[in-house]
């Protein structure tokens, strides 16, 4: 049973407080964090939990204080395990008198003086100070706690042994959790959002700021800790974010007051489960303040929230039931402005399982709308109701960057018109045709095969592209693919003057292949690297890669079936300009090469007995009896639908399934599992649109279920590479959605965003950023420098302790990401800068790459098991960049380099708790030369790295 | 000592640097050479010169993998280049004492064309007993071997002197958490019953298949190989299959693969009648070893008897992992105990049939064991 602070004793030992102290801060510089010493040393305490970490004195305490109280705690306080060998080696240490030897100090908020007095109500010798804050659960809370402090701040607390007491006995989790927003200037709180919030908070606490003890009191112990998890999630906020949050420019001087008590219920309904008692470090994973911190600003740093309220009635109003609109365009468009307190009611006042769905279409209606107007209004809200019902295609459109709401709107209506089709086989025709199309031309686009400024063009078209009362495109999305579709470089001969080859042969196939693979360079580019040279060809190694997996044996699905409408055109010609035995005769051909004669790869379906009846009716009318010629054409348009569905499922999954020695089966007999899920009782026919999932049924094998687009991320894992066989040397520990999410990172990163000269100003930008890092020599200069990375509270009061006490650790103590602010000081991010960046949907439900921007990543800490601690770190991309910068290889070379970047980071990082940042940036700072050098040796065999061999002699340059 | 051998080394480092102006250090690719034609089992070697005293390591790597790395001279490994001749991209990276680092790489010579060595024999396992008991001492005249019911000649019969290759293939999936620790105990005690020359390939699958060690036949070796053996991720059952498979030694000689698998195949992207279809075209003798789930859930129970079966090897199915030391015991000696018959089919054509085959032994009544058939080739086509 662990010693709890107990104060019987107090009035003794407060007397005892003013005696001066050898540890703790310099009386001098009264709340700057002082210094503990750690017996037996820091290595040794590492060693003595197995922490495989690079250690941090600094952090030491914090983090293991994090990784201990993260669950939640036991009714009998038992110590836990890790805490428990580190106190045996503490006790050991002491015991030994190695304290003495050691020079290893931890930081100490508030004198060591306080913390006996007032927090263990017994004087506990500077050596054990460290083991008995580890010990009780409060004193490590309020140690963490504390460090989010400013030293004007813990100036003030060092005079306020009972607040502290108070603290330390009753309200030290309250008290971590409100403590990002505790500040004290002169006598007085500096509540969040300034003094224009002061009358809100005040009236929400019932104490006024110039009252900072009570005031402080009040907060923590109202409504079980929600008051002061609003409050501190409130001070994580920017200075225009809190303003709008609070309303506090609002002409009505009652509104933020009002703005605050909504604000407040929303925290309190989001965490009526949450007792911050048990588990302080733990948050929503959704909350107003991360809605905030996601929604997209102007020039001014200003919030952006389109619409007005009856737009988002109308978004909102049963949107993923309706599809028509309840309210006229004209209500829709009249000024009515939207006030955060009422955006969150909307989104988080619904039931639970409604709110990330609602979170997610405001976040989309930030990104992609302007203020609609009547007349977009109906498209625009289309267009944000699209991302709740149609989220799969959404996420697709906006990975290639089309966000306008009327070709979103375009696109979610023939997504509600495939929707509506009844019959099931129907329905996965057309679905896979449309899907698969929109797979091709995503894809096409992210690799260069397609021009950026085509791809609106081609998307509305292919929306545009009608089907039958029965849901059949009947041959026409096969004629749409001939027409849009077509690589500049097909070959000429294999096609005829109207664009349809005359038998089946590799055609479309071909030309996809090529559009997928994206264009050379023209000229190539040429590196040289450890004595040989290298033509760098992205095309080729992807179309090298594309072409293994469809296999030796095509069935030249998408090539035939423009053939096949081609003989349905041709016999619904006038009797006189058609050959029967002819089309027969093609006809033929076509289902050979197709399988269908026997039948092989299609089992399962009607289309070899439908194929069989077309060849019958076209044998007999062959003969002289012309009667049912007719009745062959239309089958035949379906037959080709057949084909191009097939075939575009297939190369989707070609697609996906990454390097071809890995994939151990082939890509048609895993499009062959496919499952669109149809019957999916409740959700109906929805479920094609939602984000595709991977597992199986009851006795089934594995296989997708939901849509084909985005299935390239869904399968991302797949495309990872690895540079050895052997199990990786400890078990992994990073949490499975965080790796999900550094791993659909790894495919959403495409080669023709990544531009040398944007890795240019990305590495500069770093590299001053450590220049100015390096030349921090006091605490002052690390508090600005601190401001101007917008670190948080703790980190500032730790940088600060780092530049003064351990500075070895300075050069590590900034990610890259915070490298990159610094560096860029406070210029704005060009956008283009985030092909560069980790995968944003976590965060924000978008299919996009971003860099996150100058936030503190502890404003995503404690939301467990969303994966947004990874969608905040994207320090390993940086330092790619800046290894492949310093070797001279094309930014392009990324997405490969990248691929087994991942998968070494998902498998070989130390992660010891849910929230260990540190613990990913210490694998990415490892990263060196010779470790990226190894990567790029995985690409010299089938590309992108291509040997140049010396003379005509083929023989291989050494 | 640290200290002493750190001073020994810099001392070393410092003699070397004063040699440096007369002769750098170097690293060479001396094996395979840059106009080789590579495939199958290819030897791996470099020189450092002037000395090789401050190496303290070189890594081998092939297509950008890690094939090895070797601490001490002869600084060389075996790896296996595959069937296909084609080009390779060797690379040797030398880590001195002080961690500068050497380097050297080259490429194998490309063929021109795709060339894959393919053997047209068929071989054929067997286990021959009489009343439980192994039949040893038998010749190729004392069999007969039938394929599709026509007699066929046996051209080789390899007996129990000839060193085994065995692949042995573990579930490490999360579920395995518990029951790991004596797995791999009874792993080690089944790989001490190896004889000299005998070579393991040791796999650990999850979602994903690892490899611990190939064809590795020094003991000490085989044994560090199971300690990395760790439980996490889910259990991909097809996919790890059709891998030991692929695993499996191309030269005539005794063969067998076993499988230890606790759970249900949640992860595969190999469908599980493609992967049975490969366990059929096996030429080596499956053993399948159900635990958990594997032994009480009927489909996986099932399955993994099919397997066996097909290849004429055994499924066991332990409700204890102390039950296993027995199981593996078993296998060994059933391993220990195997004719391995081939013959070249007299049926030419190369169509991807099934054909099934029929082994006898010409005298005395006998319980045979062997695989039931195999697919003939497919037809030979165009590549893209």
């Amino acid at each position: 049973m662990p010693p709890r602070p107990t104060f019987l004793l107090l009035p003794v030992l407060l007397s005892l407080a003013g005696a001066g102290a050898v540890w703790g801060q310099n009386p001098e510089e009264r709340g700057r964090l002082g210094e503990m010493p750690l017996p037996g040393g820091l290595q040794a305490a590492l060693a003595a939990i197995d922490d495989p970490v690079p250690g941090d004195r600094a952090q030491f305490l914090v983090e293991l204080i994090r990784r201990t109280h993260q669950r939640i705690s036991e009714a009998d306080e038992r110590i836990d395990p890790v805490v428990g060998r580190l106190l045996a080696h503490l006790d050991r240490a002491t015991a030994d008198g190695k304290a003495a030897a050691t020079t290893d100090t931890l930081p100490l908020p508030l004198s060591a003086d306080v913390w006996s007095s007032a927090v263990f109500g017994r004087i506990v010798a500077p050596e054990r100070l460290a083991g008995a804050i580890l010990r009780s659960r409060n004193a490590s809370l309020l140690y963490a706690g504390l460090l989010s402090l400013d030293d004007e701040t813990r100036a003030w607390m060092e005079r306020q042994p009972d607040l502290v007491a108070d603290l330390a006995l009753r309200h030290a989790a309250a008290f971590l959790v409100a403590s990002p927003g505790i500040r004290l200037r002169g006598s007085a709180l500096d509540v969040p959002g300034g003094s224009a919030a002061e009358t809100a908070w005040q009236a929400l606490v019932g104490r006024r700021v110039n009252e900072p003890a009570a005031f402080i009191r009040a907060l923590l112990v109202q409504r079980e800790g929600k008051l002061a998890y609003f409050f501190g999630e409130m001070a994580r906020l920017t200075a225009p974010q809190a303003r709008f949050a609070l309303n506090l420019d609002a002409s009505d001087a009652r509104a933020p007051v009002a703005a605050a008590r909504r604000l407040l219920a929303v925290f309190e309904r989001i965490a009526v489960d949450w007792r911050i008692a048990d588990q302080p470090l733990r948050r929503p994973s959704i909350d107003p303040g991360t809605l905030l911190s996601e929604l997209r600003a102007d020039g001014e740093g200003e919030r952006q929230v389109p619409g007005t309220r009856a737009f988002w009635r109308a978004v909102l109003a049963d949107g993923w039931k309706s599809d028509g609109l309840e309210l006229a365009p004209q209500t829709i468009g009249r000024r009515d402005r939207v006030d955060f307190a009422w955006l969150c009611e909307q989104v988080f006042n619904a039931e639970p399982h409604e709110h990330q769905r609602r979170y997610r279409l405001v976040l989309f209606a930030s990104r992609a709308l302007t203020e609609p107007t009547p007349v977009t209004a109906v498209d625009a809200v289309e267009a944000v109701r699209a991302a709740g019902t149609y989220p799969a295609l959404v996420a697709a459109l906006e990975r290639a960057n089309l966000r306008d709401v009327g070709l979103v709107a375009g696109a979610a209506r023939r997504a509600a018109r495939l929707s509506r089709i009844t019959d099931e086989p129907n329905a996965v025709r057309a679905l896979a045709q449309f899907q698969g199309a929109l797979n091709i031309v995503i894809r096409a686009a992210s690799r260069g095969g397609l021009p950026p400024d085509t791809l609106p063009g081609i998307v509305s078209s292919l929306s545009a592209v009608e089907v039958s009362d029965r849901g059949d495109y009947e041959g026409r999305l096969v004629a749409w693919m001939g027409t849009h579709l077509r690589s500049p470089a097909a070959p000429v001969s294999s096609i005829d003057s109207s664009g349809i080859p005359d038998e089946p042969t590799d055609g479309m196939d071909e030309q996809l292949l090529r559009l997928l693979a994206g264009r050379p360079d023209d000229p190539p580019r040429v590196v040289e690297w450890e004595g040989n040279r290298y033509r760098v060809d992205l095309a080729q190694a992807e179309q090298r890669r594309l072409s293994r997996l469809i296999g030796e044996r095509t069935r030249a699905l998408l090539a035939s079936s423009p053939t096949l409408v081609a003989i349905a055109d041709a016999l619904s010609a006038p009797p006189a300009h058609r050959s029967i035995a002819r089309e027969a005769d093609r006809l033929e051909r076509v289902a050979r090469v197709a399988g269908l004669v026997d039948g092989s790869g299609w089992e399962g379906t009607d289309v070899p007995v439908r194929y069989r009846a077309a060849a019958d009716a076209l044998r007999r009318a062959g003969g002289g009896g012309t009667s049912g010629v007719d009745r062959v054409a239309p089958a035949l348009r379906l037959l080709a639908d057949d084909f191009l569905a097939r075939g575009l499922s297939e190369l989707s999954y070609v697609v996906a399934l990454g390097h071809h020695d890995m994939a151990w089966a082939p890509a048609r007999a895993i499009a062959g599992r496919h499952d669109f899920a149809l019957a999916t009782p409740a959700v109906g026919r929805l479920r094609p649109w939602g984000l595709p999932t991977t597992g199986i049924d009851k006795g089934e094998d594995w296989h997708v279920t939901g849509p084909l687009l985005g299935l390239d991320v869904t399968l991302a894992e797949l495309t990872l590479r690895r540079l050895s066989s052997k199990p990786p040397v400890r078990k992994p520990s990073l949490g499975p959605e965080d790796r999900r999410v550094l791993i659909d990172g790894a495919a959403l990163t495409s080669p023709v965003a990544l531009a040398d000269a944007d890795r240019r100003t990305l590495v500069g930008a770093i590299g001053r950023g450590r220049a100015r890092l390096s030349e921090v020599r006091t605490a002052r200069e690390a508090f600005a420098l601190a401001d101007a990375a917008r670190l948080s509270a703790s980190r500032r009061s730790l940088l600060a302790w780092v530049a003064t006490h351990d500075r070895d650790r300075m050069p590590v103590f900034l990610s890259l990401r915070e490298l990159l602010w610094l560096g860029l000081d406070w210029q704005p991010l060009d956008p283009r800068l985030d092909a560069w960046g980790v995968s944003a949907r976590p965060r924000t439900g978008c299919s996009c790459l971003q860099l996150f921007d100058r936030r503190q990543w502890e404003a995503i800490a404690g939301r467990w098991g969303s994966g947004l601690l990874a969608s905040a770190f994207p320090d390993l991309n940086l330092r790619l960049a800046e290894l492949l910068e310093d070797l001279g290889m094309p930014a392009p070379l990324l997405v490969p380099v990248l691929a087994a970047a991942t998968l070494d980071l998902v498998n070989s990082v130390a992660v010891r708790d849910r929230d260990d940042y540190r613990g990913l940036l210490e694998f990415v700072l490892a990263l060196d030369r010779e470790q990226v050098e190894q990567y790029l040796a995985l690409l010299t065999t089938d590309g992108p790295l291509v040997p140049i061999v010396d003379g005509a002699s083929g023989e291989a340059s050494r | 000592m640290k200290g002493l051998h750190a001073r020994l080394l810099s001392s070393i480092v410092a003699g070397w640097s004063a040699l440096g102006a007369a002769q750098a250090p170097a690293l060479r690719i001396t094996s395979p050479g840059p106009d080789t034609l590579v495939n199958g089992p290819t030897r791996l070697e470099v020189v450092v010169t002037p000395d090789a005293g401050v190496v303290q390591s070189v890594r081998f790597f092939a297509n950008g993998l890690l094939v090895c790395t070797v601490e001490r001279p002869p600084f060389k490994c075996m790896w296996d280049a595959g069937p296909v001749v084609r080009g390779h991209h060797v690379r040797v990276v030398a880590t001195l004492a002080g961690g500068r680092t050497l380097r050297d790489n080259l490429r194998t010579r490309e063929p021109g064309f795709t060339a894959a060595v393919q053997t047209a024999a068929v071989l054929v396992q067997v286990i021959v007993k009489h009343r439980g008991q192994f039949v040893t001492g038998l010749t190729k005249q004392d069999f007969e071997l039938f394929e599709d019911g026509a007699q066929q000649s046996i051209a080789t019969l390899v007996s129990e002197e000839v060193p085994l290759d065995l692949v042995l293939a573990i579930d490490i999936s999360g579920s395995m958490e518990s029951s790991l620790d004596e797995v791999k105990t009874a792993v080690r005690q089944l790989l001490s019953k190896l004889r000299p020359g005998d070579a393991t390939t040791l796999l650990g699958f999850n979602d994903t298949v690892f490899l611990a060690a190939e064809r590795e036949t020094d003991p000490e070796a085989r044994s560090a190989a199971v300690d990395l053996l760790m439980s996490w991720g889910g259990t991909a059952l097809y996919d790890a299959t059709v891998q030991a498979l692929a695993m499996v030694s191309r030269e005539q000689g005794r063969k067998g693969v076993i499988i230890f698998s606790d759970g249900d195949d949640r992860h595969s992207l190999t469908g599980r009648d493609a992967a049975m279809a490969r366990v059929q075209a096996s030429e080596a003798m499956l053993y399948a070893v159900g635990f958990g789930a594997g032994a009480t859930v009927p489909r996986l129970r099932s399955g993994l008897e099919e397997y066996a079966r097909s290849t004429g090897g055994l499924a066991f199915f332990p409700q204890r992992t102390q039950e296993l030391d027995g199981i593996f015991g078993t296998i060994i000696s059933e391993l220990s105990h195997q004719y391995v018959l081939s013959y070249t089919s007299t049926n030419l054509a190369h169509d991807g049939s099934w054909r099934n085959i029929d082994v006898k032994v010409r005298k005395g009544s006998y319980d045979i064991r062997a695989r039931r058939g195999y697919l003939a080739p497919g037809p030979v086509l165009a590549g893209r």
